[in-house]
């Protein structure tokens, strides 16, 4: 089942932007877009938080697309 | 300042040194090396066998993990003997590169060894420092495992703070602590993202005021609270540092 993603407001001073990202109804992780405050990230996302076999990744990416292709395989390769 | 005048002034700011210790030491061989920022100093796995001191800039102990991700251990500056432990484990269990250009010198296990079976006061003063960077090394495993974000960042600037200020390496509006968010991260356990936010607070609140690479402690006792930072770990000869 594909992921289904959501946006959401952090409660971040700078880093408000994020998505909740769900796979088959549950919470899998939660991205946040990276403020200009993060100079040469800026506009990169980043994994806040990760559900089960994501946790503790702290990962970032170029695109939103990016990141959920990371957390779609991360998930397939952790069910096997 | 003259090299041996450096790791002279290192250990005097843990233990007296006599005429005669200072003697033996500025009579040690030293080979001397400049590595650009970033470089091996000396590579994991390699075999030591020579001690290096770093003369001026900086430098750290670091170890790689998995998937090429790799862990700071220790902070290091002029005067320090990173690898002091290479006289009796000389397999390199961890590297020391370079995180600004750094100028090193090379004095061999061997001249060490044949001047402190003369020197036992010499060589109590080497055990010392080796057992005060043990005590060290346990203060990071404390802040890596039991403090949060911000407690960690801050508990690494004191630490910084304090010991170039026992060098004499700092001036009055501040010391230079030339890491990346990544290296900072790195030594912290950190996401490069969460040392950036966390930074920025400590900017706001006015613990640090920060230009470039130039760093100035806002606000003493704030910061050392935020940190959970006492300096006995350190061992310093000095009295505690003024607030």
């Amino acid at each position: 089942m594909p992921l289904e993603i959501r946006p959401v407001e952090l409660n971040d001073e700078h880093d408000r932007e994020g998505r909740l990202v769900f796979q088959d109804g549950r919470l899998a992780a939660i991205l946040s877009r990276l403020s200009d405050q993060h100079a040469a990230r800026s506009g990169r996302w980043f994994l806040e938080y990760g559900a089960g076999p994501l946790a503790s990744c702290n990962q970032e990416f170029d695109t939103l697309e990016a990141a959920a292709n990371w957390v779609e395989h991360n998930l397939k390769e952790a069910e096997h | 300042m003259q090299d041996y005048d450096r790791i002279i002034r290192r250990l005097e700011t843990i233990s007296k040194l006599g005429d005669s210790e200072k003697e033996a030491l500025r009579a040690l061989p030293m080979r001397r090396k400049a590595f650009a920022e970033n470089a091996d100093i000396i590579s994991e796995d390699s075999r030591a066998t020579e001690c290096c001191v770093i003369l001026d800039g900086m430098a750290a102990r670091y170890k790689h993990v998995a998937k090429g991700r790799r862990s700071i251990l220790s902070i290091h500056f002029a005067g320090d003997l990173p690898d002091l432990q290479g006289l009796h484990l000389a397999h390199m269990d961890h590297g020391i590169s370079a995180l600004t250009p750094v100028r090193v010198g090379f004095i061999s296990h061997e001249t060490i060894k044949a001047t402190i079976a003369t020197h036992q006061q010499l060589e109590n003063v080497l055990m010392r420092y080796a057992l005060i960077d043990a005590s060290i090394f346990r203060q990071w495993i404390a802040n890596l495992s039991r403090r949060t974000a911000l407690e960690r960042i801050a508990h690494i600037f004191c630490e910084v703070y304090v010991r170039m200020s026992a060098l004499g390496l700092s001036a009055p509006d501040g010391f230079r602590l030339p890491m990346t968010q990544a290296e900072l991260g790195d030594a912290a356990g950190l996401s490069p993202v969460h040392v950036n936010r966390v930074m920025q607070r400590m900017r706001k609140d006015g613990l640090i005021i920060s230009r470039g690479d130039l760093h100035a402690v806002g606000d003493w006792d704030r910061l050392s609270n935020a940190a959970d930072f006492d300096e006995n770990y350190l061992h310093l000869r000095r009295d505690p540092i003024a607030a």
